[in-house]
């Protein structure tokens, strides 16, 4: 199964922000995006998950599966979204968060057990009756993952998944989140600010330099990774 | 398309209000209304009660705010949600009790303090002026204004420029009548001009509070239109007219006057003098303003003592006989008042918030400019921005002549137009900026976008939610003239009663049925705000991300 991007632009009302996008993403293959604030990373991300905002005007296709996505409403294109902060819904527990996301045609013993493999798997057995609040930033890192992964994706968008976690924690999620990239065999597209993030993951890089053709590229030399540098 | 029911239920008959009043009273009935006897004297007691009310409802609640700014106000915020809920009418009872003449201040002080053994003959309420309706208003508005500011100064993050101007030398006082009350004039002067309108016609503290020869300039339309000969009703309806000349040209007025100062008081905002007069009028308006929470607290203690008091002789402070509990039962939970209250307040609250909360997630799809959004917020409080006189006896008039809805439908539109307009004021903040990706996040996940609404943003949204049930609960246990004027008569609730008890020199009866009407008032709004706080206890994560 792969992700594909076919000439894509954006226009917002007061610039161009990108064009002539092209990428095919393979099963288990990560796209990292990078490029300087204001270049349009979120908004690819949010295009391709059907989030695209008025005022940006957007052209091109993204195909999945051999299935043109762009018409779908957001909620039929299975495409799982991981936000920069853990965005945990606050009304419930941390195990009906994770249910939540499990797909409706699930019978309801099974969605418990579901998500009692996932969290048990993730090393945060236990949790499933505790308030999301309570959670350190890594376990609740991992349970958005989580939760995005038991509603089946076919592929997978990640918004700065490991901007908001501190250095000791970073490179335990970037690894579970490689983990598990390959083990579901997901396309995924990375947007991201640190090129450490596209490292960890093994990630192509597409450079998005405000307005211009986009390029795909490889990552500079470390000695070049400069903390919090765009690329 | 969601936006199409308040439109149609609540903004459109607030629109043809004063065209309907226009062509229905003719126009001899508008210029005879000029000629009534005692016209100039009721309008100068309304403006003059209006005026100063909000004026001093305003003026205390920024000296409240800015006694508490930067320090713990539990106080405050617990004092002020129940006095918000308790109504117009069983305030306005509560305090003519209190300051009446065998009232409960003079009782309290005497005779040890004044000598006095009987009640003096010279009467504070219903005084010629409308100084008495005035300070009723003051202290009814104030709970509205502080927390409606309160809640502006959260959500504009307005502490750190408070805590700058003090390490720059200014004092509390002066540095937030410099620094934080211009930053929070955007957001109250709305809420000011609706407490403005409200007391140019407020029918059921005018009639309890108020002078009675002549009355306030709404008391007097509203008792025209009680006239049973056609030119008597034609009158009513152009002083109903005129009401809303008149409160337009005030608020011109006012507005034009805000223009004219404001570059002299930015001027002096600006001016560097670390301590100012206004600064050292804000100190003691502070007092001034826990003064008037005490009067409204124990106006409503004094409420229960009246409702309860068998025989109570002057001077004594308590009653010496009290009355059984019969009339607890008979009178304040199971009678027709408490029916007809009960069912009106939860039909129209729970049509007003389907109204106000379609009308703000329409808003909210439609992400209209600056501009287009004070359009938006304009037409969903349009009922609170014409006055009650105006707009109630129009769409009777609407009624009688197009619709002939029943009288109770009829009570029940008029009720959903306050509360929807209510519960979208108290709404809109926590809607509008409610996290996005809440949605997006649940969308992602491959919930339908109503799933999404249904099943996390309306969860997340419960406590913004509920506080609006309980405002539009309080709104319509409180509403008077929709349920006297709409209802014919035929609608007996607790605020008619009370108000009809306590013009007719009914006090323990007037008590009682005040003090039914603020019971259930409190019941409900306590009620609906301890929802979210069963629903999700343990969810600590909810404060923090909602507004």
């Amino acid at each position: 199964m792969s992700l594909e991007l076919i000439n894509l632009s954006a226009q917002a009302p007061s610039q161009a922000l990108f064009s002539g996008i092209n990428a095919t993403i393979g099963p288990a293959d990560v796209l990292a995006v990078m490029g300087p604030s204001g270049s349009g990373k979120t908004t690819l991300l949010n295009l391709i998950a059907g989030f695209a905002d008025p005022p940006v005007r957007w052209g091109g296709e993204v195909w999945l599966a051999g299935e043109r996505l762009c018409h779908q409403p957001p909620h039929k294109r299975r495409l799982g979204l991981v936000f920069q902060s853990p965005l945990l819904f606050p009304h419930l527990s941390v195990g009906q968060n994770l249910g939540f996301g499990v797909p409706g045609n699930v019978p309801a013993a099974d969605r418990r057990a579901r998500v009692d493999d996932a969290l048990d798997q993730a090393g945060l057995g236990g949790v499933f009756d505790r308030d999301p609040q309570t959670l350190s930033g890594g376990q609740r890192a991992r349970a958005s993952l989580l939760r995005t992964l038991l509603s089946e994706p076919r592929a997978l968008l990640l918004d700065e998944p490991f901007s908001a976690l501190d250095e000791a924690t970073k490179d335990d999620v970037r690894a579970f989140t490689a983990a598990q990239i390959e083990r579901y065999g997901l396309p995924t597209l990375l947007v991201t600010h640190d090129p450490r993030d596209a490292e960890s993951l093994g990630a192509d890089v597409l450079h998005l330099c405000g307005g211009a053709t986009a390029k795909t590229g490889s990552l500079p030399a470390p000695a070049n990774w400069a903390k919090g540098s765009n690329v | 398309m969601p936006a199409v029911p308040l439109l149609v239920l609540v903004t459109l008959p607030s629109a043809l209000a004063v065209p309907c009043l226009f062509i229905l009273s003719g126009p001899s009935a508008i210029v005879e209304a000029l000629t009534l006897p005692g016209i100039t004297k009721s309008l100068a007691v309304t403006l003059i009660s209006a005026t100063l009310g909000t004026g001093l409802a305003t003026a205390l609640s920024l000296a409240l705010l800015a006694s508490i700014t930067g320090r713990s106000s539990r106080w405050l915020r617990l004092t002020m949600p129940p006095l918000l809920a308790t109504p117009h009418a069983a305030m306005a009872v509560g305090l003519a009790f209190l300051v009446a003449p065998s009232g409960w201040f003079l009782r309290l002080i005497s005779p040890w303090a004044t000598g006095l053994e009987r009640p003096p003959l010279w009467s504070v309420a219903q005084d010629p002026w409308g100084l008495s309706l005035a300070i009723g208003l003051a202290l009814k508005e104030l709970p509205f204004i502080i927390l409606l500011a309160i809640s502006a100064t959260q959500r504009g993050h307005l502490e750190p420029s408070f805590r700058a101007a003090l390490s720059l030398g200014y004092g509390r006082y002066t540095a937030f009548i410099k620094v934080i009350a211009p930053q929070l004039a955007p957001a109250m002067v709305l809420p000011v001009a609706i407490a403005f309108i409200y007391g140019l016609s407020a029918v059921d503290m005018g009639r309890v509070l108020g002078p009675t020869t002549p009355p306030p300039f709404a008391v007097l339309a509203l008792s025209k239109l009680s006239d049973p000969s056609a030119q008597g009703w034609r009158l009513g309806l152009a002083l109903s007219l005129h009401l809303a000349v008149i409160t337009l040209f005030t608020l011109l007025a006012f507005t034009g006057l805000a223009l004219a100062v404001r570059p002299g008081l930015r001027a002096w905002a600006s001016n560097g003098q670390r301590r100012s007069v206004v600064g050292w009028i804000l100190g003691p308006l502070a007092v001034l303003g826990r003064f008037a929470v005490l009067t409204s607290a124990l106006a409503l203690a004094g409420l229960v003592l009246w409702a309860f008091a068998q025989r109570w002789r002057f001077p004594a402070a308590l009653p010496e006989r009290w009355t059984g509990l019969d009339w607890v039962w008979a009178r304040g939970l199971w009678s027709v008042e408490s029916l007809n209250t009960l069912w009106l307040a939860f039909a129209s609250s729970v049509l007003g918030l389907a109204l106000a909360l379609s009308f703000v997630l329409a808003e909210r799809q439609a992400r209209p400019s600056a501009r287009a959004s004070i359009g938006w917020t304009g037409a969903a409080v349009l009922p609170l921005l014409i006055p009650q006189m105006t707009l109630i006896p129009a769409l009777l008039l609407l009624d009688l002549t197009v619709l002939g809805l029943s009288p109770w439908a009829l009570a029940l539109w008029g009720h959903v137009m306050f509360t929807a307009a209510y519960a979208y004021l108290s709404l809109r903040g926590a809607v509008m900026s409610l996290d996005p990706r809440y949605g997006k996040a649940a969308l992602a996940l491959g919930r339908p976008p109503w799933q999404a609404l249904m099943l996390v943003e309306l969860p997340v949204l419960l406590r913004p939610l509920m506080a609006s049930v309980a405002i539009a609960l309080s709104v319509s246990v409180a509403a008077y003239l929709p349920t006297l004027t709409l209802g014919q008569g035929r609608l007996e609730t607790f605020t008619v009663e009370a108000v009809a008890a306590a013009t007719g020199g009914s006090r323990r009866t007037a008590a009682q049925f005040a003090l039914s009407q603020a019971f259930w008032a409190l019941l409900f709004f306590f009620a609906a705000l301890a929802v979210p706080d069963l629903a999700h206890r343990n969810r600590r994560g909810l404060a923090a991300h909602v507004a």
